[in-house]
């Protein structure tokens, strides 16, 4: 049997939205986080705990704005208390953002009570959720809570139109950084000097290219009829890059090795952000809910979050959607 | 060296002459052409000043300057290191230090970290932010290699070009060595951000992430090459005016710029300061659509105006692709790659319609002035209270018209010169909708089962 919660429409303020060097959404190890952290006090409470979440976007605002009314995004900044000279105490940049998310949550272990105790769950979290803040900002309220399980794999697919179908309008945020080393081997064909920023910016970039049209005998100059035609990125779907997690940068350090550690009992590793993509896709296409949850990945030298899809975008998902153009 | 001293040293004679030359080619540059004779021949008067100078300097404030380093190094008794995550980026009152990581092809996987750059770029991060000038001419590059690493790999061959004197370059050699150190450990992590990360054994691991000037100095010279490069400029007046230009234009919409260090940069690092304080963030948020979204009710057709072009780059592209096919009669991976541009269109439209079924606020709105056909009244307008009405919307025939209107609209998108497109391939864009719309439309009817 699988169980899952949804946090419908959780609307939050003043959110995180700077990770790494994108911006304009929570990691995703913020969404893990708050997770995990209502894991533990469920595994205390209702001997359950929680796995895997999907995540996805309903509305957001990020706070930043357009000085020159084009071009580039600065953060609009808070007041801070005044020093003692009265003076504007140095600002530590941040982006903020308010935004609605939903939570898909895979609930693992067995909810006792039959039919009250879940409604008695749902009624607990309504509670619990909101006491929590999430990617650094306040839960200001959340829509509802529902828990759903299924018994069978149809179930499960009935299931997931369900929760699709609540999740519109919005986006599902899914992980594809995968493509990655696809494209860089793509690149690096064409071009054996090609290195992973190369392969990473192409997914951020809008690259145009000139067409000529050239009339009958006429040679190529800057007078020539021309239109600039756009560049389809190497993938499709709406793609952004995103921080997917850590590398570790230095050993470990263990109890007593470095001043400060918040914790001697755990070791500590200095780590930077890993940087993949993520692509943000309707949900009415979703046929698995499996197919959009999140997790933990670690490996030596490694603290990702993970997403499981291995949807072959190359395959169409009905045979005869597939069509033969006739000349 | 001489770049050096001609750009980031403001008292330097060199500087001073650099400064006019760099004027008077804009001078020339703007000049109409009558005057352009007479300003050109100042600017090579000019420029055979600053070769001259080049020439003293070589001998005297050259020689002077790596003196005066050597010896400063010698009263801060606290050496600069190279790292590529300045711990500062993180917190101004950390004692200075970082991560020095080096390129590398082990382990790496499908994501961008540090290790994967291959520029060996790092910054370099000291204690006195009044130091920052010693610590650019430690950054800078001559042939290849910076002086900092020339420095710590004891390579002193590059001296002897501004003295004979073997005891001058010594003396200037055990100076600027003082300077330079292995990156230590850190010491110490009170202010740094350490958060536990779950693993699979359910254990957990500290990790506390530090930022990386590497991969920000990388990001940005792209970014600025895309903004300011005079090759770029060229390609983006060139397809502004629609004039043919050879080269790829490369923009980068919509980023991000976040300040470091406030006033004072090169409190925080170095490279910070060479970068302006400016950290360039790229956008990651999902489509944002209008956030004031009304119902399509002047239209005769939903699948103008808003839908039609929140779908136009995509249509676009699929309209591109199909031009680009040398024959119709496709492969798999064709049939496949143009089924999924449709899916994809498919997505936005179901996209938009989810939206407009949220606005439960204005439901009703179809009924009164709406100039919509009906089938898309039916489609559209979701909550509208009328018994009839929703009896027809549940009956699911509108849903056929939606569908070939659908057909008849790509087909026309798809339209071009060269290109044209039948009832064959409309009634197949429907067919492609048709099994997705019923999928939706029972998504609906499974969502109003559930209580919540």
């Amino acid at each position: 049997m699988s169980t899952y919660i949804t946090l419908n429409h959780i609307q939050i303020q003043n959110a995180n939205c700077v990770n790494g060097l994108t911006f304009g959404f929570p990691a995703i190890t913020h969404f893990l986080g708050y997770v995990h952290a209502l894991s533990r006090k469920l595994e205390q409470s209702h001997s359950i705990t929680l796995g895997g979440a999907a995540v996805a976007c309903h509305q957001h605002q990020i706070h930043a704005y357009q000085p020159k009314g084009f071009g580039e995004y600065i953060f609009a900044l808070t007041r801070n208390p005044l020093t003692k000279g009265g003076k504007t105490a140095p600002i530590i940049e941040e982006g903020k953002m308010h935004l609605t998310v939903s939570l898909v949550i895979e609930c693992k272990g067995l909810i006792s009570g039959g039919e009250e105790g879940i409604k008695a769950l749902q009624k607990h979290l309504r509670q619990l959720c909101l006491t929590q803040k999430l990617a650094g900002g306040v839960i200001n309220s959340i829509r509802n809570i529902v828990i759903e399980s299924a018994n069978s794999d149809t179930e499960k697919a009935t299931l997931t139109q369900k929760i699709r179908r609540r999740l519109l309008p919005g986006f599902l945020l899914l992980d594809r950084s995968q493509y990655l080393e696809k494209h860089l081997a793509d690149l690096q064909e064409i071009n054996p000097k090609a290195e992973m920023l190369d392969a990473w910016l192409d997914f951020s970039t809008l690259k145009f290219e000139a067409e000529a049209s050239l009339e009958e005998g006429e040679e190529l100059s800057e007078k020539t009829k021309t239109t600039w035609k756009y560049i389809p990125k190497p993938e499709s779907g709406y793609l952004v890059p995103i921080t997917t997690g850590y590398r570790a940068i230095s050993k470990a350090y263990k109890a007593g090795e470095i001043a400060g550690a918040r914790d001697p009992n755990v070791p500590l590793f200095f780590v930077e952000a890993a940087y993949g993509l993520g692509e943000w896709q309707s949900p009415h296409r979703l046929q698995n809910i499996e197919d959009a949850l999140w997790n933990y990945h670690d490996e030596e030298g490694w603290y990702l979050c993970t997403n499981q899809t291995t949807i072959d975008t190359y395959t169409a998902e009905h045979e005869d959607d597939n069509f033969d153009f006739i000349d | 060296m001489f770049g050096f001293f001609e750009t980031k040293i403001k008292k330097s004679a060199l500087f001073k002459i650099k400064e006019k030359v760099d004027k008077k080619q804009q001078d020339v540059e703007k000049s109409p052409e009558k005057d352009r004779a007479k300003k050109e021949e100042e600017l090579k008067l000019l420029q055979l000043a600053l070769k001259e100078q080049r020439q003293a300097s070589l001998t005297s404030e050259i020689p002077d300057y790596l003196t005066e380093c050597a010896e400063k190094a010698k009263s801060v008794d606290k050496p600069m290191l190279q790292v590529t995550h300045p711990v500062k980026f993180t917190h101004g009152l950390i004692p200075y230090g970082g991560i020095y990581v080096k390129p590398s092809s082990q382990n790496t996987k499908s994501y961008l970290t540090t290790e994967t750059l291959q520029s060996s770029y790092y910054d370099i991060t000291n204690s006195n932010g009044n130091l920052i000038t010693h610590a650019r001419f430690l950054m800078l590059n001559l042939d290849g290699e910076t002086v900092y690493n020339k420095l710590i790999n004891t390579d002193d061959s590059w001296l002897s070009e501004f003295s004979k004197k073997k005891e001058q370059v010594k003396q200037w050699t055990e100076g600027l060595r003082l300077w330079v150190a292995e990156t230590e450990d850190i010491q110490d992590t009170s202010r740094l951000k350490q958060n536990y990360f779950l693993l699979s054994d359910g254990s957990y691991h500290i990790t506390a992430p530090l930022f990386s000037s590497s991969i920000c100095q990388a990001v940005y010279d792209k970014v600025r090459f895309s903004t300011f490069s005079q090759e770029n400029k060229k390609l983006r007046t060139a397809r502004k005016n629609k004039k043919y230009a050879e080269g790829i234009l490369v923009e980068y919409p919509n980023f991000a710029v976040m300040n470091f260090g406030g006033t004072q940069p090169q409190n925080i690092s170095t490279g910070n300061f060479e970068r302006h304080g400016e950290v360039f963030l790229l956008p990651c948020s999902p489509p944002h659509w209008q956030s004031n979204l009304k119902p399509p009710i002047k239209r005769i057709s939903l699948y103008e105006d808003e839908f039609d072009r929140r779908a136009w780059r995509i249509a676009k592209e699929l309209q591109l692709y199909l031009s680009k096919l040398q024959e119709r009669k496709g492969n798999m991976e064709i049939r496949n790659h143009v089924t999924q541009l449709v899916y994809q269109i498919i997505d936005t439209l179901l996209g938009y319609v989810a939206e407009i079924h949220s606005l439960e606020e204005q439901a009703g709105w179809s009924e009164t002035d709406c100039k919509l056909k009906e089938s898309h009244k039916l489609f559209l307008d979701l909550h509208r209270q009328d018994e009839n009405f929703q009896l027809y919307r549940e009956s699911g025939e509108w849903q056929k018209e939606v569908c070939k209107d659908f057909g008849l609209w790509l087909n026309k998108k798809l339209e071009s010169k060269t290109m044209v497109f039948a009832k064959i391939e409309s009634s197949h864009w429907a067919k492609l909708l048709k099994r997705q719309l019923r999928e939706f439309e029972r998504d609906i009817k499974r969502a109003k089962e559930v209580t919540v």
